[in-house]
């Protein structure tokens, strides 16, 4: 009978103690739905049970972009001292709400601004790297002019862009808009190696800055 | 018992993911292509609109329509009523100020030089505030006329729904530029609140540096050629405008795409030209600064974005100035401070004189201060207090000196507080629509009154005409 009681203990402290782990999971469960704190957004159970928006779109917010841009850049959890300036000295103009009206002039401006540093990290990131090893400009040779190289260079880069930043290939439109850009760019561009980087810096800048990189 | 109607959880919520930040995560969760399918049929056959075929129309322009309106908030609570006098509800001062640092009637000089009103002087003679207007104003004034609003408020409290910004926002008052400017890392750029509407959010300006990075590219992009830059501008412009046409099916998203498009065109135009334009040489007189001058200096500060203002370039500008909650046990603190805040707003006025502009000026502050009982005028500061509270708005015009009704909307009482029974002696929301009400007027443009506040509110058709001044 002692050992049937002791025994009788021992289940109940363990099952004492699986429903306190239960109950402390539970209380804790909706931290484990929050996504990254930023600028605007916070998970509560009214944002869960929210009624669908009048329109499909929304525009990100500023913490959720900056985010985004490191995120579809490939440098999450490494962003810069360089980017994190850049993107205090421009958080207050990017949108503080996920309304889509909050697109104007300026926050533009400070899209592409930023855009431009994350593609800047970018660029330095893959530069080191060899090209075999590249995701995005595997086929571009940073040490050639921009005449010296190809085409189907630009293209590759512009289709592996297009994935990441818009999660889709390019439309032909597109296609026709950074074809012309880039024959434009290029003549421009010199013919010191240097030119090469800018010619990606600017293309990859004006991709991650488009809109699509920002609606969801 | 009414149907309860389930509202639908996201589909990112049921499967049990966090929010999407990354494209990647929205990939993942499957939400992009549900959602395009599921709620834009009708929009998938737009992927091949031609680009090019939507022109901007109705871009946003600064068109002149209505004057700058500047807001300059004291932050603390100013003894505002111990310079600008307030009067009864006949106009009359009060048999004593000496609660509020004014001294007795008969042992006070009115100044009756400055913007008079029937020949009343509105301001205490040698006041701290006056001073500042007349330093910072030498030729402005004779143009100017100003209003007391008699409104009590919360002592040293961000609370106060005093912001007006909004509402001009919403009456049409917009930049070619810049958005609206404030000084103040909040909604409305300031320590206070917004009245019945929240304006977009400002683009806060702690050093000029912040307007001129606004109007052009930084960082990395800064060392590419101007034309480079633009070649950046208009991919991002012409990818942005292909890309917002599938909007265009939507009745709740159709003019996004015209945003969109003048958004890049205006961006194009700024990048091309190569930036923000310098502070005018006559406005850098007004105040005080030059080329050398550091970037987050106040004056400085306060200069670039009133001549952005007053150039159509910005919006509405809320400007905050600190440390005035100044009730030390002297008078002195609360002098200089309050010499500084009349400078600041004579230098507004004399920047509309030096552009041959109109300009609303708008002066807040929360709650206010108590002096020793004294009958003398001087008596040193020792609390709050604000039910003594008093706001200030500023006319300047060109053309003529605005003529005015009077000298106060609403009145303080022989106790020396604001009477509360008026519209807008005990709401700064009341109070803010009132000097709405007087900006709109002012502007002449009474037909975009309505635009923000409908003639169902409170303040219309006698309550409203009770509050005109101009």
């Amino acid at each position: 009978m002692k050992k049937l009681n002791m025994k009788w203990k021992r289940i109940s402290l363990i099952l004492a103690a699986m429903a306190g782990l239960s109950t402390l999971s539970f209380n804790c469960a909706p931290s484990m739905f929050q996504a990254p704190k930023g600028h605007g957004f916070s998970f509560s159970s009214f944002d869960v049970f929210a009624a669908p928006k009048v329109s499909p779109y929304s525009l990100m917010t500023s913490r959720q972009t900056y985010k985004t841009f490191l995120n579809v850049t490939g440098q999450e959890g490494a962003a810069t001292t360089a980017q994190q300036n850049e993107y205090d000295l421009r958080s207050a103009t990017l949108a503080t709400t996920d309304r889509l009206t909050n697109v104007n002039a300026p926050l533009q401006m400070a899209a592409t601004s930023l855009a431009g540093e994350m593609c800047n990290g970018l660029l330095a990131k893959e530069i080191a790297l060899p090209a075999a090893s590249r995701r995005f400009f595997g086929q571009v040779d940073f040490a050639r002019s921009a005449a010296q190289n190809t085409p189907a260079a630009f293209d590759a880069a512009v289709g592996m862009m297009a994935t990441s930043f818009w999660g889709r290939a390019p439309s032909s439109e597109e296609s026709k808009l950074l074809n012309s850009f880039y024959t434009e760019f290029s003549a421009g561009a010199g013919t010191a190696a240097a030119g090469t980087r800018n010619l990606y810096l600017a293309a990859c800048t004006g991709m991650l800055a488009a809109f699509d990189t920002y609606n969801y | 018992m009414g149907k309860v109607v389930k509202k639908e959880m996201p589909m990112w919520a049921k499967t049990g993911h966090s929010k999407p930040v990354s494209r990647r995560e929205f990939l993942a969760s499957g939400l992009l292509p549900f959602a395009v399918s599921a709620f834009v049929p009708g929009a998938l056959g737009l992927l091949g609109t031609p680009f090019g075929a939507h022109a901007a129309t109705n871009c946003p322009t600064s068109s002149g329509i209505l004057p700058s309106f500047i807001t300059l908030n004291l932050a603390g609570g100013a003894g505002l009523n111990a310079n600008f006098l307030p009067r009864d509800a006949g106009n009359q001062l009060l048999p004593s100020y000496s609660k509020i640092g004014g001294g007795t009637a008969a042992n006070l000089v009115t100044n009756n030089t400055v913007m008079p009103w029937n020949g009343m002087g509105p301001f205490l003679q040698g006041s701290g505030f006056l001073n500042g207007l007349q330093a910072g104003a030498p030729t402005a004034l004779a143009n100017t006329s100003v209003i007391g609003v008699c409104v009590q408020s919360r002592d040293d409290s961000s609370e106060n729904p005093f912001d007006a910004s909004g509402m001009v926002f919403k009456a049409g008052l917009v930049g070619s530029m810049l958005p609206n400017m404030g000084t103040e890392r909040t909604p409305n750029g300031l320590s206070n609140k917004s009245a019945v509407i929240s304006p977009p959010t400002p683009l806060v300006v702690s050093s000029v540096t912040s307007i001129n990075n606004s109007i052009g590219y930084t960082a990395a992009l800064r060392n590419l050629s101007t034309a480079q830059k633009a070649q950046i501008s208009r991919l991002v412009s012409s990818l942005s405008t292909a890309q917002a046409a599938k909007l265009n099916s939507l009745s709740s998203t159709a003019q996004v795409q015209n945003l969109i498009d003048c958004a890049g065109l205006k961006n194009n135009e700024l990048i091309a030209a190569g930036g923000a334009p310098a502070l005018p040489a006559a406005l850098q007189t007004v105040w005080g600064v030059n080329a050398n001058t550091a970037a987050n200096n106040e004056a400085n500060v306060f200069a670039n974005m009133v001549y952005h203002s007053l150039a159509g370039n910005g919006g509405v500008v809320n400007l905050q100035m600190g440390g005035y909650d100044y009730h030390d046990g002297s008078r002195n603190t609360g002098n200089t401070r309050d010499t500084a805040a009349g400078t600041a707003v004579g230098r507004i006025l004399e920047s509309a004189k030096a552009m041959g502009q109109k300009i609303f000026v708008y002066v807040t502050s929360d709650g206010s201060v108590t002096s020793n009982d004294s009958a003398n005028p001087g008596a040193n500061w020792v609390s709050d207090r604000g039910t003594g509270g008093l706001a200030l708005f500023f006319m300047f015009d060109p053309a003529a000196r605005p003529q005015t009704s009077g000298l106060q909307i609403g009145n303080f009482t022989n106790g020396q507080v604001a009477n509360d029974s008026t519209f807008v002696g005990s709401d700064p929301a009341q109070a803010a629509q009132a000097v709405f009400a007087n900006y709109m007027k002012f502007a002449g443009r009474m037909d975009l009154f309505n635009r923000v506040i409908p003639t169902s509110a409170p303040l219309s058709g006698a309550v409203l005409e009770g509050v005109l001044r101009v």
